[in-house]
């Protein structure tokens, strides 16, 4: 985060040409400068006199106001009079002794802008008419070139626990706005230490993404995930128990508007045994909420499960037979899952459903392995398409 | 004595009078009196529409879903003069701190009241890669910014935090991820709302649904409630020669043809159909009448109504024909209908041609100008007012 920061600290310190006396970090003279914010690149007038910082705070500007004082224009110059150039959109705040401008969007990656600081329209607008007699330089400066124009971001990779097992099946990586077409496997990579995990994943060259764009799913080679199969008895399996790796989503992966990630992505974890145990449904603790409520129906698993999974193959029917509608919410590491239903519940008796093709983390579905040992006597258990639990709701309200 | 008191009570008069006339702009409005205050989050600023008292209507193809938005914007404004900007992309480019490649103006529309101009716009590079006329600005990307143009030349930002809004979602959208046949990386998700339209407490609203016939038009009633129909729309295309069902409408305005409600709506490759609102019911598949074949190789953008010497006219933009006047007499007493492929260029009702080519946006200004967004030869996109009377 520091290391990001690095250039526009050097920039803070030689960015500004302009055309004023005493540009140096150590002047006492009031100037513009260009300073790292939170979001990006900002503009400060520093070393105002603080009577006017003052008297500006107490006369309330509205936007129009300070961009006719403080205007930041686009280009080298400072356009002519009556030229069709506005002062760009932003916000401006007074902020210690200074003021900071925000633009609305971020300065774009070598492109030329231009400030100025023009006392006189400033004491015109002052409300309580005082004068200052004031010489800001205007500054020219070039946006930085790390600048990024995207604030897209990894939002959400599941599973969300930092301890996966060795037979770990996918990874959903959430991404906050819609991504560019290509191929994802360029930008995504699984390092264990310093060197990159070979081919850890299935490469479909258009990836498999949700309709949105915002979801993509990756799966590991299901060929080395499974053991006596021909590549896991070549190359092993992907992920070794005791070991710690890093899936990096590399922040040179575009967005659908073309932009780079704000930032590379990383997610650590350590690997535990395989897990070659189905989810197991009486095992799973439900907790009922009161009649007459909305709060949330809560169901506790033996296990963390695939969150797209359990986000889909539950649901509540309510004593009618139809299904309850509401908000659902997989949480704390993919084992809790919530319905907060859109109204009260009613005394009676629900049902929940769950279809049987729920999977856990490695695969294992309801009564079915992800691996199955063809060399064993394969005693195919019925598997039902669907688990039902019935559950009360009292007057009173318990499970 | 008795004169200042006179004079006095005559000041406070007219204080009142210029207060109240004031205030008025900024009534509430009945329509809006069950809207929240809040910040929509809207995905994409598809379509932008007016409904009564200056309410803005902002269809949202990604969410798929409807924003009625109370900007209090009814100052009434009677001048009707002309508007000019030039080079409009450049100016909205100085102000979003780029260049004027990187704008997009998605969608325009005037408040008839305040005569405000609103602009849905993008901020970003895809434009630079626009490079086919069957390229609309919702394939290139979601416009999230909402800008206001005054009568007098200013551009503003209207930031949609904080204010008066009511949402509605459309029952059945396309799939997001279905993709177009030959836009290639296009997904059809982008035309879930291609048109929208107020007309009589009700939202007309075109697009596409998930249903195996994808043209579907909308009735949403507004105020907002769940009682959304869906129809399903079909049309024979003149210059293709077959009956389509997946193409959405592209414009779209309610009219009385022989005391009858129709929307007469327009087509990509060009053909004019018209709709009998009578028969867009719910859960059913309706078959329009192709009217009009205007031309392949087109796509009309948008469609105004206006009068001349007393008379109602239609006015049609188009991104690769110039404008077209129509006749809705002519609509009215046409009594045939296109079965069959056309031969030639054109059939059906007849229109007439007026200059005006690469006109990207336009809706009427007021009662004497139509505004219109048009390309130059320089690669600038200015803004003009036509006289209403030149057509």
């Amino acid at each position: 985060m520091v290391l990001q920061f690095f250039p526009l600290v050097l920039l803070y310190f030689f960015a500004a040409f302009g055309t004023g006396p005493e540009q140096g970090p150590f002047s006492t003279q009031p100037r513009i400068v260009v300073a790292a914010g939170p979001r990006g690149v900002v503009l400060e007038v520093r070393q105002l006199p603080a009577g006017l910082l003052e008297s500006i705070k107490r006369t309330r500007l509205n936007s129009r106001q300070w961009r006719r004082f403080f205007p930041v224009f686009t280009g080298h110059l400072l356009p002519e009079e009556n030229t069709n150039k506005h002062a760009m959109l932003g916000s401006y705040t007074i902020d210690g002794g200074l003021i900071k401008f925000v633009p609305r969007f971020p300065f774009q990656a070598g492109m030329a802008y231009t400030a100025t600081f023009r006392t006189s329209e400033l004491i015109k607008i002052l409300a309580d008419k005082t004068t200052f007699d004031l010489d800001v330089a205007p500054l020219s400066f070039e946006a930085p070139a790390r600048e990024h124009l995207s604030t897209t971001t990894v939002e959400a990779v599941y599973p969300s626990s930092d301890i996966v097992h060795a037979n770990l099946l996918k990874f959903y990586i959430f991404f906050s706005s819609p991504m560019a077409e290509g191929n994802p496997h360029e930008f995504i990579h699984l390092y264990k230490g310093k060197e990159k995990v070979a081919l850890p994943f299935v490469e479909v060259k258009t990836g498999l993404w949700d309709g949105k764009g915002q979801r993509l799913t990756l799966f590991f080679h299901p060929g080395r995930l499974k053991r006596e199969v021909g590549p896991n008895l070549a190359l092993g399996p992907i992920l070794r128990a005791g070991g710690t790796y890093r899936l990096v989503v590399n922040s040179a992966m575009r967005d659908r508007s073309g932009n780079p990630l704000a930032e590379t992505f990383e997610k650590e974890f350590r690997v535990v045994a395989a897990d070659r145990e189905s989810p197991e449904v009486d095992a799973w603790r439900f907790v009922s909420p009161a009649a007459g409520t909305r709060a949330p129906l809560q169901i506790q698993f033996d296990e963390a499960l695939d969150q797209a999974l359990a986000l889909r193959f539950l649901t509540v029917l309510d004593p009618h037979g139809d299904l309850v509608d509401g908000e659902v919410h997989v949480g704390s590491g993919e084992t809790v899952w919530r319905l907060a239903p859109t109204a009260p519940w009613t005394a009676g008796e629900y049902k929940i459903q769950i279809n049987s093709n729920i999977e856990d983390l490695a695969g294992n579905r309801l009564g079915q392995l992800f691996e199955a040992n063809l060399t064993r006597e394969m005693k195919p258990a019925a598997i039902q398409p669907f688990v039902t639990k019935t559950f009360r709701i009292g007057p009173g309200g318990k499970s | 004595m008795k004169r200042f008191i006179l004079f006095g009570l005559l000041i406070v008069g007219f204080a009142a009078l210029a207060g109240w006339a004031r205030t008025v702009g900024s009534l509430p409005s009945p329509l809006a009196r069950d809207f929240t205050t809040g910040t929509p989050s809207v995905k994409s600023m598809s379509v932008l529409a007016f409904a009564p008292d200056g309410i803005l209507l902002i269809g949202d193809s990604e969410d798929a879903a409807i924003y009625a938005v109370d900007l209090n914007d009814r100052t009434v404004r009677s001048q009707k003069e002309a508007l000019r900007l030039m080079d409009l992309e450049g100016q909205i480019a100085s102000l979003l701190g780029t260049t004027s490649e990187s704008v997009l103006v998605h969608d325009l529309a005037v408040n008839p009241i305040s005569q405000n101009v609103y602009l849905s716009v993008s901020r970003t590079n895809a434009r630079a890669h626009w490079d086919s006329r069957f390229t609309l600005p919702n394939d290139l990307g979601d416009a999230q910014i909402l800008l206001k143009i005054t009568p007098d030349g200013e551009i503003d930002e209207v930031p949609l935090q904080g204010v008066k809004y009511a949402r509605a979602i459309l029952p059945n959208p396309i799939e997001a991820s279905k993709k177009h046949r030959w836009k290639k990386g296009i997904r059809l998700r982008v035309d879930t709302i291609t048109d929208l339209v107020y007309h009589e407490n009700k939202i007309y609203v075109a697009g596409l649904s998930n249903e195996e016939f994808a043209s579907t038009m909308w009735q949403v009633p507004f105020p907002f409630t769940e009682d959304i129909s869906a129809t399903t729309v079909e049309i024979f295309h003149g210059a293709h020669g077959r009956y389509e069902t997946k193409a959405p409408i592209r414009t779209f305005l309610p009219y009385q043809l022989n005391h009858e409600e129709y929307l007469l709506a327009a087509y990509l490759c060009t053909p004019l159909v018209t709709l009998p609102v009578s028969k867009l019911e719910n859960g059913q598949h309706l078959m329009g009448k192709t009217v009009g074949e205007f031309g392949s190789g087109n796509y009309p953008l948008d469609m105004v109504r206006y009068q001349k010497n007393g008379k109602d006219y239609i006015l049609i933009s188009n991104s690769n024909l110039p404008f077209m006047v129509v006749d809705p007499d002519d609509i009215a007493s046409y009594g045939g209908s296109i079965t069959e492929e056309v031969e030639g260029y054109t059939a059906g009702v007849p229109y007439s041609v007026r200059s005006g080519t690469g006109i990207e946006q336009m809706d009427l200004l007021n009662a004497d100008y139509l505004l219109a967004l048009q390309r130059m030869p320089s690669g600038k996109l200015n803004m003009f007012s036509y006289p209403l009377a030149r057509f």
